[in-house]
């Protein structure tokens, strides 16, 4: 089991526990993070689960698909750092990821 | 009334149209709940599955449980040729298609349907339903289902995509025709289904938008990309099919249901008008009361034991929506309307064929509430009389209602 520390859009982190292999979506719902809905549970449909991952998190790896780019181009909030959190999935590399949730609910 | 009493009614849309069906699933969920199902008259025998874990299971597990023959239990079950296929575009039509392949259509379409896109519509929605409520007021009095419902279905949607105007009768009857829209009727089963008129006008449309673009929607989904390349005719034309298909039909359906809810539940709707942010929520009890999209049929991929079943590669399950959505399992006190209870059941489906316009049908729907219900009040001109053409749960056919201001 890994961790994630997840800066909430209203302020303060909320550290979840999510599985290796695991989307951060996925655990981020059951633990009840505020703006990460995962209303399609992880179809890339929905784009409510919308993340900043920045350096030197980001770099460890592989980044956004062209599809899942075309999806978050319709949020506001979208930057270089943007990732649909249903597509990142907890491996070694990242244990202790620090992201940040782009909405607050 | 026993489970073996059901098996000549589940099929039946007549058996639909008075409240006794909800009995009937409450026993198949209760004494049978995957049940196979041997109904002469339709040609094909099936498994029935009517609680909620079950059918999701149905929906979410995609490798086990194919979509090739159809997404909902067709009018009659005879195989489709190729030809036939080709010619309604099954070939490239998500619904009816299976991974790796279905999301090569599904995905690029995923874009301009996601919550925060389908949110940059709020303005165009807002201002298209005030324009129908404003001839409400003016009129005072409309039959609901094929007036107002319809009305909201139809060009929230059409405004968007960029169908002309004088276009927007003829996609209606062109989806009508289609049958595949889960038409309310009074007959004792609709029998349309002729593709074909809304298929050539489909077509018109990609032809034009391929060769002249305009500044809407049509234009930018023609100029959509399947891995890589871009669309061909045959694809283009098929999408802003079903785009057509799925846009009129299933919001008419689920808007004149909640209207009618509503209107039988006078305490939800003064909560709602005390407590406007349950608006969100009480969207999401409308569909699940709805359940407008009322079988869903997948085809076994292999040889396996569900629910205790013996179940062989090739057999049809059929998942009932509103069983599944009215499962006690699953929903405390299911058949009482509480808007506070926020959960659409499965009425958009789940997993990869999760409905693709649901944030613009939610969108449409919360709107229509709330600007009918900040200005009017309403009232039944007669009985509203239930009819659908097709099994799974009842639609209103008809509801004339006043708008008095208040």
């Amino acid at each position: 089991m890994s961790t994630a520390k997840m800066r909430l859009a209203g302020g303060g982190i909320q550290e979840i526990e999510v599985a290796d292999g695991e989307s951060i979506m996925r655990a981020a719902v059951r633990e009840g993070v505020p703006g990460i809905e995962g209303e399609c549970g992880g179809e890339m449909s929905c784009a409510t689960c919308h993340v900043y991952l920045p350096s030197p998190w980001k770099d460890k790896i592989r980044g956004a698909s062209d599809d899942e780019r075309d999806l978050l181009e319709a949020d506001e909030g979208v930057t270089e750092d943007s990732r649909l959190s249903c597509q990142v999935r907890m491996r070694a590399e990242i244990d202790g990821v620090e992201l940040t949730v782009v909405n607050a609910e | 009334m026993t489970v073996d009493d059901l098996d000549d009614k589940l099929l039946d849309p007549q058996w639909y149209r008075n409240d006794d069906y909800l009995e009937g699933f409450r026993r198949l969920r209760n004494d049978d709940p995957v049940r196979w199902v041997d109904d002469p008259r339709y040609g094909k025998s099936f498994w029935a599955i009517t609680r909620f874990d079950d059918v999701e299971e149905l929906l979410l597990n995609d490798r086990d449980y194919s979509n090739r023959w159809d997404t909902h239990l067709p009018k009659s079950p005879k195989r489709l040729t190729p030809e036939e296929r080709f010619s309604q575009g099954f070939d490239v039509l998500m619904p009816f298609l299976d991974n790796p392949t279905h999301d090569v259509y599904r995905r690029p379409l995923n874009r301009h349907f996601s919550k925060p896109a389908i949110g940059k519509l709020r303005q165009l929605t807002e201002t298209t339903v005030d324009g129908i409520v404003d001839d409400l007021a003016n009129r005072g009095q409309d039959e609901i289902v094929n007036g107002l419902a319809l009305s909201v279905a139809t060009q929230v949607v059409l405004n968007w995509y960029g169908v002309p105007h004088e276009d927007w009768a003829r996609v209606q009857e062109g989806v009508h025709n289609s049958g595949r829209g889960f038409a309310p009727t009074t007959e004792a089963a609709y029998s349309g289904s002729d593709h074909s008129p809304l298929w050539n006008y489909a077509q018109e449309l990609a032809q034009e938008r391929m060769e002249k673009p305009k500044d809407d929607f049509l234009s930018v989904l023609v100029q959509t990309k399947i891995d890589g390349d871009p669309m061909s005719l045959h694809e283009a034309t098929a999408t802003i099919f079903i785009l057509f298909e799925g846009a009129l039909g299933n919001t008419r359906n689920a808007l004149s249901y909640g209207l009618w809810l509503f209107m039988t539940n006078p305490d939800q709707l003064a909560l709602l008008r005390e407590n406007p942010g349950l608006m969100n929520s009480a969207t999401d009890e409308v569909l699940r009361h709805a359940s407008n999209s009322p079988t869903r049929l997948r085809i076994a991929n292999r040889d396996m034991d569900f629910g205790g079943k013996e179940i062989r590669s090739g057999d049809w399950m059929v998942g009932f929506t509103k069983s599944a959505n009215f499962d006690e399992r699953r929903f405390e006190n299911p058949d009482a309307f509480d808007i506070t209870r926020g959960e659409s059941g499965i009425t958009f489906g789940a997993g990869v064929h999760n409905c693709l316009g649901r944030h613009l049908a939610r969108l449409e729907m919360a709107t229509a509430f709330k600007k009918i219900f900040d200005r009017f009040d309403l009232e039944f001109v007669e009985e509203p009389v239930w009819g659908n053409d097709s099994p799974g749960a009842n639609l209103l056919a008809r509801m004339p209602v006043t708008f008095a201001s208040r």
